[in-house]
């Protein structure tokens, strides 16, 4: 602030000068004849030691004045690399938006990363502002622009003023790229802290395991959604990868834990568990019932419906090449129908689920507790459990390779201080305003007070 | 008036000359006439100016007397007389010599001027650098799952910001890094106040992972040389085809211990594995930076470390950044962090730092590493300016702590 104020006042100074000065010369300017005027015109001393001398230590004061003043604005161009920037979309599809730059949410991030003191989010975001760097026209097609690149500019206010500007955009940059990736970028990773599985039951860590696969195998799914031709260095890709990983919770889970646990009746708590499992059945028992009765009201309410009322209902549309076509659109019965049968396979799940578990709970009540198949199945869970950390790790080191060739470095910023050649332009401007005061001032000595 | 009077005085010259004629003998005036000149310089002083070949005492001895009659009789009595011999400003003319003046006058006022822009700048500077500076960095690994951050210390050599650099302690906790790493001269050789650095060491440990390479201060400090090539070879014996590199290290260290013991790990051509969230870290210090050793005595530790195919986030610290200047190899880790410069102490606009030993002359017009980020084997390289506060020469170039966050992208 201060330097503000000492750069105003001495640009006050000299422009007060140049005013009172300019005053003399009008008032006295007829005071003497043309020839005179003339004369004191031609015969002034240009080249004065002490006006040139004033003039170049104004114009270094004013400089570093100024200089101060024009470190406290500092811009940013944040460039979008990844290939849906051009759509004006979020590398997941979503619609872009510029106004996250400078979002509560990012300037309380940069506030916190920053450690930044006495400040709140509402007065560091008074004084930023960001625009697209080209602005498009909506007066034609030929005019229509999504921009890439976006300026967000900085202007220290009073409140801001004991922050450094160029620490204060950088912060805000850097928290919305950890912003923007935490929030529109792939970032896929499992449980870091390994369970204890000898506080889980057997079942329940099957199931673990199970849950834990099926995320690896999504993640790759959709990643191969996004490029199934994306081959990594190693030669794989995603879907050699999830192929893998299915092939594994088949075999390895599904296959031998599950098999090993279910038909052993492998158990850490054999009461507990059975009672855990005969509530379950009590509850499944309970929605199978309310499936079946739904079943049969969707059949009744389809015996119940008018012949003619079911027919074939055709609606005038167009196909993807703009033809037209009458298309079959559905009817209620047809609704019920697809109800009746979404019934009946819960229905059918919820019985599945009643004789697996009735199942379990035969083997647990035939098991003997045998010591040597509970250390069996721990060692095949560690196993197990191994090879799925593994497989993480294989599915995020592609991911990675994926994201590093399409993100490309995902969002650029380069920060943008005061140009030497600005400074040097105010200067050199202010040095021929300073001279030019200080001349007319010399000037105007000369003009005699009366006539 | 003032013009009549004008035309009076550009006359008397004249007439001094015709009156002296007529008051010496026509051998005398044939002899001296062509050899001076009067000047009125006003109506109460008279220079004459004598350019003739011989010394001026026998022109002065010949014709004093007769000119000051000369001059009395046309001027006046009273008139004070110069004789001198002429030289090329004398016979300057009067507007000329006037703007002379003047130039001198401006010339000393810039000089002034400039003097006292140079005082105060190195008052402003010294004053300022009385606080530090953060200069945050923004970097990328595909290795990273989530934000790292990194702080780092360098070349304080024992200065102190607020007592026992409580101020800034406070801001290294409340910027929450997740490794600090101090890259070496944070004591000096000379006041050698190891105690410093204990201190430092404890309290940096107590907030977050910290690592410690030695600068050049702390080795000589430690070892009484530089570990230069050729003394390393002359204390081991060794020549070009028998060096041994763990030789190296074992010579004593008892500062090691001490420091180890605050809680701060020293690595000296080693490497540290640290967890950091679901990330794992490695982070290889740099025993000897000096380039004439450093291939020497440390390539099989750095080789390992630098090809060891991990997922690990590299982390590659150096005191001396000559190295990055001097080899090319393929890969010197994911970051690397340097100090030692003190960022050319001085710092010019435009042109930036002034001198460095090393580098001479603006070293960044060279391709020296002097300060800030740069491109080593494609991946960023960090050069500290350093925390150091002493030198009344470190202007434009504020004390910095780095802080550099690494992110996914």
């Amino acid at each position: 602030m201060i330097t503000d104020l000492l750069q105003k006042l001495i640009f006050l100074v000299v422009g007060l000068l140049f005013v009172v000065s300019a005053a003399i010369i009008v008032l006295r300017w007829k005071n003497i004849n043309k020839t005179e005027r003339t004369q004191i015109i031609k015969t002034a001393e240009y080249f004065n030691a002490w006006v040139i001398l004033i003039c170049f230590v104004t114009t270094l004061v004013y400089g570093i004045f100024n200089h101060y003043e024009m470190k406290k604005s500092v811009h940013a161009i944040v460039s979008l690399n990844y290939s849906e920037a051009s759509q004006a979309l979020n590398s997941n599809g979503t619609r872009y938006n510029m106004a996250e730059i400078i979002s509560d949410e990012v300037v309380e991030r940069a506030i916190e990363k920053g450690a930044l003191e006495n400040v709140t989010v509402k007065q560091l975001k008074n004084c930023l502002l960001v625009y697209p760097c080209v602005q498009g026209g909506v007066g034609d097609e030929s005019q229509y622009h999504i921009s890439t690149e976006f300026a967000v500019e900085y202007h220290a206010s009073k409140d801001t003023d004991h922050l450094d500007s160029e620490n204060v955009i950088k912060l805000i940059t850097a928290a919305y790229k950890e912003y923007y990736i935490e929030k529109y970028t792939d970032n896929f990773s499992l449980d870091p802290e390994k369970p204890d599985f000898s506080e889980m039951e057997y079942m329940d860590i099957v199931l673990y395991l199970d849950k834990e696969t099926q995320a690896i195998l999504n993640y790759l799914y959709g990643m191969a959604g996004k490029n199934n031709s994306f081959v990594t260095e190693n030669g794989s890709t995603f879907n050699s990868i999830a192929g893998k990983v299915y092939q594994f919770k088949e075999t390895q889970i599904n296959q031998n834990l599950r098999s090993l646990i279910l038909q052993n009746g492998i158990v850490r708590d054999k009461d507990g568990y059975v009672d855990r499992l005969s509530y379950q059945n009590k509850n499944v028992d309970f929605d199978r019932q309310k499936n079946q009765a739904s079943y049969d009201l969707c059949n009744q309410a389809i015996a119940m419906y008018s012949e003619e009322m079911t027919r074939v209902v055709l609606v005038p549309t167009w196909d993807k090449a703009g033809k037209y076509y009458m298309g079959r659109t559905k009817v209620g019965v047809d609704e019920l129908s697809v109800m009746a049968t979404d019934f009946s396979n819960y229905v059918a799940s919820n019985e599945k689920e009643i004789m697996d578990n009735n199942l379990i709970m035969d083997k647990i009540a035939s098991n003997e507790g045998t010591v040597s198949l509970s250390s069996a199945a721990d060692s095949l869970i560690e196993t197990i459990y191994e090879s799925i950390k593994g497989f993480e790790k294989e599915a995020i080191n592609a991911g990675r390779e994926y994201s590093r060739h399409k993100m490309n470095q995902c969002i650029a910023v380069s920060i943008y201080g005061i140009s030497l050649m600005s400074e040097l332009k105010t200067l050199v401007v202010f040095a021929a305003f300073a001279y030019l005061s200080l001349i007319l001032y010399h000037i105007s000595k000369k003009f005699p007070k009366k006539a | 008036m003032d013009n009549m009077k004008n035309i009076e005085t550009d006359n008397y010259p004249d007439k001094i000359k015709e009156l002296f004629k007529e008051l010496v003998s026509a051998e005398l005036y044939e002899k001296w006439a062509d050899s001076f000149e009067a000047e009125v310089t006003d109506e109460k002083k008279v220079t004459v100016y004598y350019s003739g070949e011989e010394d001026i005492k026998v022109f002065k001895k010949e014709c004093k007397e007769m000119l000051a009659f000369s001059v009395y009789s046309v001027m006046g009595a009273g008139v004070k007389i110069r004789i001198a011999k002429k030289s090329s400003y004398n016979s300057l003319s009067p507007n000329v010599k006037k703007n002379i003046k003047a130039f001198k006058f401006f010339a000393v006022g810039m000089v002034f001027v400039c003097i006292a822009t140079a005082v105060i700048v190195v008052l402003c500077s010294y004053i300022g650098n009385r606080s530090f500076r953060e200069t945050f960095y923004s970097t990328s690994s595909i290795k990273v799952d989530s934000p790292v951050r990194v702080i780092q210390l360098s070349d304080a050599h024992g200065a102190s910001y607020g007592k026992n650099n409580k101020k800034l302690l406070e801001r290294i906790k409340a910027l929450d890094p997740d490794i600090i790493i101090c890259t070496g001269d944070m004591v000096d050789s000379v006041t050698g106040d190891l105690e410093y650095a204990l201190y430092l060491g404890e309290a940096l440990s107590g907030i977050a992972p910290s690592y410690y390479v030695y600068g050049n201060n702390e080795v000589e400090g430690i070892y009484d040389f530089p570990l230069n090539e050729k003394e390393l070879d002359e204390k081991f014996g060794f020549s070009k085809d028998n060096r041994d590199e763990t030789a190296l290290l074992s010579l004593e260290d008892t500062f090691e211990e001490q420091l180890e013991a605050t809680g701060i790990k020293v690595l000296k051509n080693e490497k540290d594995t640290i967890k950091v969230k679901t990330m794992t870290i490695d982070v290889y210090g740099v025993l000897n930076s000096n380039p004439s050793s450093f291939w020497s005595y440390s390539e099989k530790a750095f080789m390992d470390y630098a090809y060891e195919d991990t997922d690990n986030l590299k982390i590659t610290a150096v005191h001396e950044p000559f190295i990055f200047e001097e080899f090319a190899p393929d890969f010197w880790g994911d970051l690397m962090l340097a100090g030692h410069t003190h960022g050319g102490v001085m710092r010019i606009p435009v042109l930036g730092p002034l001198f460095t030993k090393e580098g001479g002359l603006l070293p960044e017009r060279g391709g020296s590493f002097v300060y800030g980020r740069y491109d080593a084997a494609g991946k960023p390289l960090i050069v500290s300016s350093g925390l150091e506060n002493s030198s009344i020469f470190r202007i434009n170039n504020q004390p910095e702590l780095v802080i550099i966050d690494i992110n996914k992208f």
